[in-house]
């Protein structure tokens, strides 16, 4: 198992003529895991690389069957493209372009949410769920990404996504393979923050323990941290909240500074993950050696008490 | 990006709503000359973005065309911060009955609308958000018309009054529950969903408002969410939204925040001349300058400059901002202070990466460079060219550590280490061994 992607997903790519839909195009078929089709308005006929192209997504889904769409367009046309995807009944989409306007994403991922589709992004590269299929580019040329992302049981969501490849490297090389990493999304407002990406993981059987990549800004971390003292993941996690040393920029008004006041600091973010039992990593090479911890000491509770090693971590 | 009050005003007025009667002046003379059409009392404000402006004795209140004048003199070149006067709006003054505060932005936690409204306006608004218990502050939640439930499937979305027809008499319910209204009141609201005079109403008699007011206010804010919908706001606020004496209600000031991303469907910004600079907590320093140059010479990749610490001891060049992020935790963690902050990512061409890096080593009280990245995309053999040059041209005496990692770093790997770059780290190591070997060149 994993979450979002698995082997039987069938992805299309909208915008796929443009350059990061050329891209994408490339990394899924050399990774195994190829869009069935593509979409640009004004050059339906076409192929590209053999995947076939259409102008809209309806006609696309009378000849193709599909669960996600890549949202491969310019940032101006982001909304008008998930509009579509979700009209035509596509239930998972992928926004891959940074700068949407942030009433769009407000707009898409409330109608998303009406609709019950999943979002996730926008601005993040990818979805990899090892050895079964990659959305997007994340790792990079086939070599590598093979190196880098391996199967395994952990679970790793991250708000940036250059860092999703970076701690999934060292967990890989720590002999930590994940179940699925992605990035969800480094903007403001995001479809897939780390509560869903938590609720996700707890109910993939394959998922041992996650690791978290938070930052400053924003209340994401602190829902989950919520989000899991309610009860609603029970698995260990790990956690690390980059930040730290970023200096404060403006306060620009009394709404924007007094919503955020005490809230999305590093401070904040580490103490309610840390109440909530997550385990908190303050360096890189803080995460693949926790995640190690974790998993001799369910190893040494499961040989010494028999019984299934799910007890909420505490230190 | 946060705009001056003259052109907040401009797209509050285009959106319906009242603003004072005001003259812009850049010198004097066009300040006495503004005023002598006014007659009365009047108020002369500078054009500065600056939070807590009055208090800051940016704001003057006259009763003369040339007081006006004497006013518009104090104030034009005067420094606020870094902000230099170059402006000042004269205003007619208003008979005020009473003084609230509106605002609307988005509430980064419920990804929704979030109105902030109070009865208490005025120069000390943020004492009244501190000691009510409505405070958004205190409140992690704050409340809406009607009750907050997570948001969820279909119908259980967004706040009771935006997500159903059934939810109207609820928000009404709830409207009343304190008795004589409540100093800051909170709704969140559906960004699906148009805004309804009705609403507008309920919040004003939550607020403790009677009468026509309730109609007034509804009013005022019915064309506040048009403002921040239409021109595109991250946040909209105004401070005081004044009730005059003849029972208007009118914006005497505008707190505009524009999403700059959506700067390209805004053609009001072109057609105002409505200046897009990146807000910054300091003018930008030379080598920041310099950087923002380096930048716009090539269109491929980035490099983004900032100074941070200037008694900071290690330059470093990063790869990527989350990493790039993380790595000032990390040199931290280490008790290393970095003297700035250089991403230089998205695939850049060799000569951007020689710039960043020489900019970089110009600083003058580095003791230590690092270039390091995490797994990256990017062609790092194009990376390793530019890194590799600017070595090969500085000579550099001061210990000098890169690590690369990602697409063809076994190659990029092999340039360094042939163009001499001994400190060069292959994609296995860690971080934290090329910031400990840093460290321990530099102190021994």
């Amino acid at each position: 198992m994993a979450i979002l992607v698995n082997e039987n997903t069938k992805a299309i790519i909208q915008g796929i003529t443009g350059e990061s839909g050329l891209r994408f195009v490339n990394r899924m078929q050399e990774y195994g895991s190829p869009p069935v089709a593509g979409v640009t308005p004004g050059k339906g006929g076409q192929n590209v690389q053999g995947v076939p192209v259409y102008d809209t997504v309806v006609e696309l889904l009378k000849h193709h069957q599909a669960d996600w769409s890549s949202i491969n367009v310019p940032p101006a046309f982001v909304k008008d493209a998930v509009y579509e995807a979700i009209d035509a009944g596509i239930k998972n989409i992928f926004i891959y372009a940074e700068r949407v306007p942030i009433h769009d994403a407000m707009e898409m991922t409330a109608f998303a949410e009406k609709k019950g589709v999943t979002i996730v992004g926008p601005n993040t590269p990818g979805l990899v769920s090892p050895g079964k299929f990659r959305l997007g580019g994340l790792g990079g040329a086939k070599d590598y990404v093979k190196e880098i992302f391996t199967p395994g049981p952990v679970g790793l969501v991250s708000r940036s996504g250059g860092m999703t490849s970076t701690i999934a490297y060292y967990l890989s090389r720590s002999g930590f393979g994940q179940t699925t990493g992605f990035g969800c999304g480094g903007d403001a407002i995001i479809g897939t923050p780390f509560k869903k990406a938590l609720a996700l993981f707890e109910n993939d059987p394959e998922t041992k323990i996650v690791v978290m990549f938070g930052e400053i800004g924003t209340s994401y971390e602190e829902e989950a941290a919520a989000f899991i003292m309610s009860g609603g993941f029970t698995k260990p996690a790990v956690a690390f909240i980059a930040g730290k040393n970023a200096l404060p920029g403006f306060r620009f008004g009394h709404a924007g500074a007094l919503v955020m006041k005490d809230r999305g600091t590093y401070e904040g973010k580490i103490k309610a993950l840390a109440e909530a039992g997550v385990r908190i990593a303050h360096t890189l090479q803080d995460i693949p050696r926790l995640v190690g911890e974790t998993f001799k000491e369910k190893e040494r509770s499961y040989l010494g008490r028999h019984c299934e090693p799910r007890a909420k971590q505490s230190h | 990006m946060r705009l001056v009050e003259v052109f907040g005003k401009e797209l509050f007025k285009r959106a319906g709503l009242k603003i004072p009667r005001g003259i812009r002046a850049k010198t004097p003379e066009e300040a006495f000359r503004a005023a002598e059409s006014f007659g009365g009392p009047m108020v002369v404000k500078a054009q500065i973005l600056a939070p807590g402006r009055a208090k800051k004795g940016g704001v003057l209140f006259v009763n003369t065309p040339r007081e006006a004048q004497d006013a518009a003199g104090q104030l034009i070149g005067k420094k606020f911060g870094h902000e230099t006067v170059t402006e000042v709006l004269i205003e007619e003054k208003l008979k005020i009955k009473q003084e609230l505060y509106a605002a609307v932005t988005i509430d980064p936690d419920k990804q929704d609308v979030l109105f902030i409204l109070s009865r208490k306006g005025g120069g000390n608004i943020e004492e009244v958000f501190k000691t009510s218990q409505d405070a958004p502050s205190q409140s992690s939640h704050p409340g809406g018309l009607g009750p907050n439930e997570p948001r969820g499937g279909e119908g259980s979305g967004t706040t009771a009054a935006a997500s159903g027809r059934n939810s109207a008499p609820e928000a009404l319910r709830s409207g009343v529950e304190a008795p004589g209204g409540r100093d800051v009141v909170k709704y969140n609201h559906s960004p699906l969903e148009p805004f309804h005079a009705f609403q507008g109403r309920v919040l004003a008699q939550r607020m403790g408002l009677k009468g026509q007011d309730i109609v007034k206010v509804s009013q005022a804010l019915t064309a506040l969410f048009k403002a921040f919908k239409n021109f595109q706001g991250r946040l909209v606020e105004i401070n005081p939204l004044v009730i005059t004496e003849g029972g208007e209600v009118v914006a005497c000031d505008a707190i505009f925040q524009i999403d700059e991303d959506a700067a390209f469907r805004l053609p009001v910004l072109k057609e105002l001349d409505i200046p897009m600079e990146e807000e910054r907590p300091r003018p930008p320093t030379a080598r920041e300058l310099a950087a923002q140059e380096i930048d716009k010479k090539d269109y491929r990749g980035v490099v983004h400059y900032q100074d941070l610490y200037d008694d900071g001891t290690v330059g470093v060049v990063s790869v990527g901002s989350g990493f790039s992020l993380t790595l000032l935790d990390i040199l931290s963690a280490y008790g290393l202070k970095p003297v700035d902050f250089c991403d230089c990512s998205g695939s850049p061409p060799a000569p951007k990466v020689y710039e960043a890096v020489k900019l970089v080593m110009g600083i003058p009280q580095i003791k230590g460079f690092l270039f390091l990245s995490g797994v990256v995309t990017q062609d790092l053999t194009v990376t390793a060219e530019g890194i590799v040059k600017a070595f090969q041209e500085l000579q550099p005496k001061i210990p000098f550590v890169v690590r690369l990692a990602g697409n063809r770093d076994r190659e990029a790997l092999k340039m360094l280490k042939d163009g001499g770059i001994v400190e060069s780290f292959p994609r296995e190591s860690f971080v934290e061994e090329c910031v400990e070997r840093l460290k321990a060149l530099m102190y021994g």
